[in-house]
C-alpha cells in the first residue's frame, strides 16, 4: 500500500471498490444464469475500468493486476457472447471472488497464504487456451448488446522503475565487461549487448505524452453521448514526453478530469445554445514545459464550479468558519476540492462522483513530485494545471580521466573539487572501485601505469573523499542514457557524445569499506 | 467415528464424513451444480464447524468421485477457506483435497481453489 495517502482515502476506495465488485458479480451471476443487460454491461465495464485505475492509484498493485486480468476475461467472453466454457467461467467467477479477497486486505496486496501469481498463471492459461479456440458466435436470443472492454498490453515503456533500474545495472555492468575485455574476441560482443539494453534503456525512461491521453479523448466523446451533450475534445501535445511513473499519475488523472468536465462542465446542447455558446462543448488539453515542469492544462468552456456550492459546502464539513465564509478568496474555496471526501451535492453523479475524488489525483501527482491547482470562472468554464517534473535528461558534473589516462569518469557537480597533487594515502583509485562496485568478478579494467598522478579532494556537505586522477576535473553537463538508482556507485553517461563512467563516490567508499 | 451430515436435499449430490486420529475425512460423490448449491452451503458450514469443535487438524475433501462442480459452488470452498484463514493460528486446520487428474475440471479447479490458500491447501491425487 502507498505509504503517503492517508487512511482515509484508502477506507473511501475500500469502499467503493467493494461496492463496485458486488455490481460486477451480479451482472456476471445474471450472465451465466443467461440473461445480458446492455446496461449492467455497461456498467460493468466502468467499474472494472475505475477499479483498476483507482487500485494503481491507491497503491493497491495486486487489485491493480487481477482487475486488468477480469477486464481481459470480460473482454473475451464479450466476443464469445458470453457463451463461455466452464474454464472461463470458472476464472471469472473465481477472479471477482480473490478481487473481493485482496480488497479487504489490509495493504490490498497478496500476503502470505495467498498465490496471485499462480492464479493469474491459471487466468492466463485459460485465456490463451480460448482465444485459441476458433469460435462462431451465434446471437442468443436475450441478446440485448455487449461491452467491448479493450486489452490491455503491457508495454516495455510502462515497466516499472525498480525494473528499470535493475535494467540499468546489468547495462553498467555490461559496460564495464566490455570495458575490461580489451583484446579479447568477446570485445565486440559485449560492446553491442551494452548497446542493445542501454538503447531499450533509452527509449523506456519517458514515454510519449500523447497516446496515453489521446485514449481518453476518444472515450471522451462516447461518455458525452451517454449524457445527452456534445463535446469536442482539442489535443496540443507535441512531441512533449514524460517519465512512466508521471504518465501513469497522469494517465490517472486525466481520466478523472475529463469525466468531471464532462459531467459537470458542459452543459447539455440547449442551455449552451441559451447562453449564446456552440451546441458543441469544448475540452482543450494542453501540453507544455516550465521551469523543469511538464504542464498539462485541461481547459472547458462550461459552466465553471459553483463556488457558493463549495463555500456552503466547506462550511458544512467544518472547513471554513462561518464568519470567513464571505471573505473566503476563489483559490482558497477551490482548494476545498482537494480536501478527502470534499463534494458538493452536484458533483455526486452516476460519472464522476464515485471515483476515488480530487484528493486521490492530487495524492498520485504529489506521489511523483507533481502538483495541481484549478481555476475557474462562473460560465465560462475551468482549468486545471497539472505540474510534474520534466523528465531528468541531464545533469552537471566533473569529468576527469582514471588514473592510468585511459577512462573518462566523472562526478556529479554537487560535489565540489579540490585538486591536489599526489600522491596521497587517503586517495581511492576509482578503477579499484569500480571492480569492487561491478557484480562480476571478471570486471578488472586493464588500466596503464598512472600518466599524471593527481588527487581530486571531493568534498560535499559532511562528505569528503579522495581520488586518484590523471586530469584535473572539466565541468560538464552530462547525458543521463542508462539511469541507476540513486544508491547504486555508477552509471554510465554521454558527455559530449562520449561514454563516461559516473561515479556517485559516496557508494563507493561504503562497497570499499564494506569489502575491506 | 462417522459425522453426521445436514440431511442431503440434492438429487445429485452425496456427501459423506468420517472422523479419526484427528483427520476429518469428506467424500463427494455427484455432481455439485445449481441444483445442490443449497446442499452444499450446508454441508461446508457443517464440515467447518465439526473440524472446530472435535479440533481436527486436517481436513480431507475427496473429490475423486465428483463429476462436476459450477463456479458457484466453488465460492462455497472460497468463502470456507477464507473463514479458515481468519481463523486464530492455533484453531486452523489444513484441508487435503484429493483430486483426480483424469476429470479437466479438477485439474483447473482445484489448483485455482488452492491459489487463495496455499498455506492451508494441498491437492494429492
Amino acid at each position: 500500500m502507498t505509504p503517503d495517502l492517508p487512511e482515509g482515502i484508502i477506507t473511501r476506495f475500500r469502499t467503493l471498490s467493494l461496492e463496485r465488485l458486488g455490481r460486477v458479480e451480479a451482472t456476471w451471476n445474471s450472465l451465466i444464469g443467461g440473461v445480458q443487460d446492455h446496461n449492467a454491461l455497461r456498467e460493468v465495464a466502468r467499474d472494472l475500468h475505475t477499479l483498476k485505475g483507482d487500485s494503481r492509484m491507491v497503491g493497491f498493485d495486486d487489485v491493480h493486476v487481477l482487475s486488468q486480468k477480469l477486464e481481459e476475461l470480460f473482454a473475451v467472453a464479450g466476443q464469445l457472447d458470453y457463451r463461455v466454457s466452464d474454464d472461463l467461467e470458472l476464472v471469472i467467477t473465481m477472479a471477482i471472488q480473490f478481487l473481493g479477497v485482496l480488497l479487504r486486505k489490509k495493504s490490498g496486496n497478496a500476503v502470505s497464504g495467498i498465490d496471485l501469481p499462480g492464479f493469474v498463471r491459471q487466468v492466463d492459461e485459460v485465456l490463451r487456451e480460448t482465444r485459441a479456440v476458433p469460435t462462431i458466435a451465434m446471437p442468443r436470443t436475450a441478446t440485448i448488446g455487449k461491452v467491448r472492454v479493450p486489452n490491455v498490453k503491457v508495454s516495455m515503456d510502462r515497466l516499472s522503475e525498480p525494473t528499470r533500474h535493475r535494467l540499468a545495472v546489468a547495462a553498467t555492468n555490461a559496460y564495464l565487461e566490455y570495458l575490461s575485455a580489451r583484446g579479447t574476441t568477446s570485445r565486440t560482443r559485449l560492446r553491442g549487448v551494452w548497446a542493445t539494453l542501454r538503447d531499450e534503456l533509452s527509449g523506456m525512461q519517458s514515454v510519449p505524452l500523447e497516446p496515453v491521453i489521446d485514449r481518453h479523448a476518444t472515450t471522451a466523446q462516447s461518455l458525452a453521448r451517454e449524457l445527452g451533450k456534445q463535446v469536442a475534445v482539442e489535443l496540443e501535445l507535441g512531441a512533449m514526453r514524460v517519465e512512466s511513473r508521471v504518465a501513469e499519475a497522469l494517465d490517472l488523472a486525466i481520466v478523472h478530469l475529463i469525466r468531471n468536465a464532462l459531467d459537470h462542465g458542459i452543459e447539455p446542447p440547449p442551455a449552451r445554445v441559451a447562453a449564446g455558446k456552440p451546441a458543441y462543448g469544448m475540452i482543450r488539453i494542453r501540453a507544455g514545459e516550465q521551469l523543469g515542469m511538464t504542464v498539462l492544462e485541461i481547459e472547458d468552456d462550461g459552466a465553471g464550479i459553483d463556488l457558493d456550492a463549495v463555500r456552503e459546502r466547506a462550511i458544512e464539513r467544518g472547513l471554513l468558519r462561518p464568519e470567513r465564509a464571505a471573505t473566503a478568496s476563489d483559490a482558497e474555496l477551490l482548494d476545498y476540492i482537494f480536501h478527502p471526501g470534499f463534494t458538493t451535492r452536484s458533483m455526486i453523479t452516476e460519472v464522476s462522483g464515485r471515483g476515488v475524488g480530487m484528493d486521490a489525483v492530487k495524492a498520485a501527482l504529489v506521489r511523483v513530485g507533481g502538483n495541481v491547482s484549478i481555476s475557474t470562472t462562473k460560465g465560462h468554464g475551468s482549468k486545471v494545471t497539472l505540474e510534474t517534473p520534466a523528465p531528468i535528461r541531464q545533469i552537471r558534473a566533473y569529468q576527469f580521466l582514471s588514473p592510468g589516462g585511459g577512462v573518462s569518469l566523472a562526478v556529479s557537480a554537487r560535489w565540489t573539487p579540490v585538486v591536489e597533487d599526489g600522491p596521497a594515502r587517503d586517495a581511492l583509485d576509482p578503477a579499484t572501485a569500480i571492480q569492487l562496485a561491478g557484480s562480476s568478478r571478471q570486471t578488472v579494467l586493464d588500466l596503464a601505469r598512472p600518466v599524471r598522478d593527481l588527487v581530486l579532494r571531493l568534498r560535499w556537505g559532511f562528505l569528503e573523499i579522495a581520488l586518484r586522477a590523471a586530469t584535473e576535473p572539466v565541468l560538464v553537463t552530462a547525458d543521463r542514457i542508462c539511469p541507476t538508482p540513486d544508491d547504486y556507485p555508477l552509471e554510465v553517461v554521454a558527455i559530449d557524445q562520449q561514454e563516461t563512467i559516473l561515479l556517485r563516490p559516496e557508494h563507493l567508499t561504503s562497497l570499499v569499506e564494506r569489502t575491506a | 467415528m462417522s459425522v453426521e451430515l445436514p440431511k442431503s436435499t440434492s438429487a445429485v449430490l452425496s456427501v459423506d464424513a468420517s472422523f479419526a486420529d484427528g483427520t476429518l475425512s469428506s467424500r463427494f460423490i455427484g455432481t455439485a451444480d445449481v441444483e445442490a448449491k443449497p446442499y452444499l452451503d450446508d454441508v461446508v458450514k457443517k464440515l467447518h464447524e465439526e473440524a472446530l469443535r472435535l479440533g481436527a487438524n486436517k481436513v480431507v475433501i475427496d473429490f475423486r468421485e465428483l463429476e462436476f462442480m459450477n463456479s458457484s459452488s466453488f465460492k462455497v470452498f472460497v468463502s470456507w477457506l477464507a473463514l479458515v484463514q481468519e481463523l486464530p493460528a492455533d484453531k486452523q486446520y489444513r484441508i487435503h483435497l484429493l483430486s483426480n487428474p483424469s476429470m479437466h475440471w479438477q485439474r483447473r479447479s482445484l489448483a485455482a481453489l488452492s491459489c487463495f490458500a496455499v498455506d492451508l491447501v494441498a491437492i494429492e491425487t
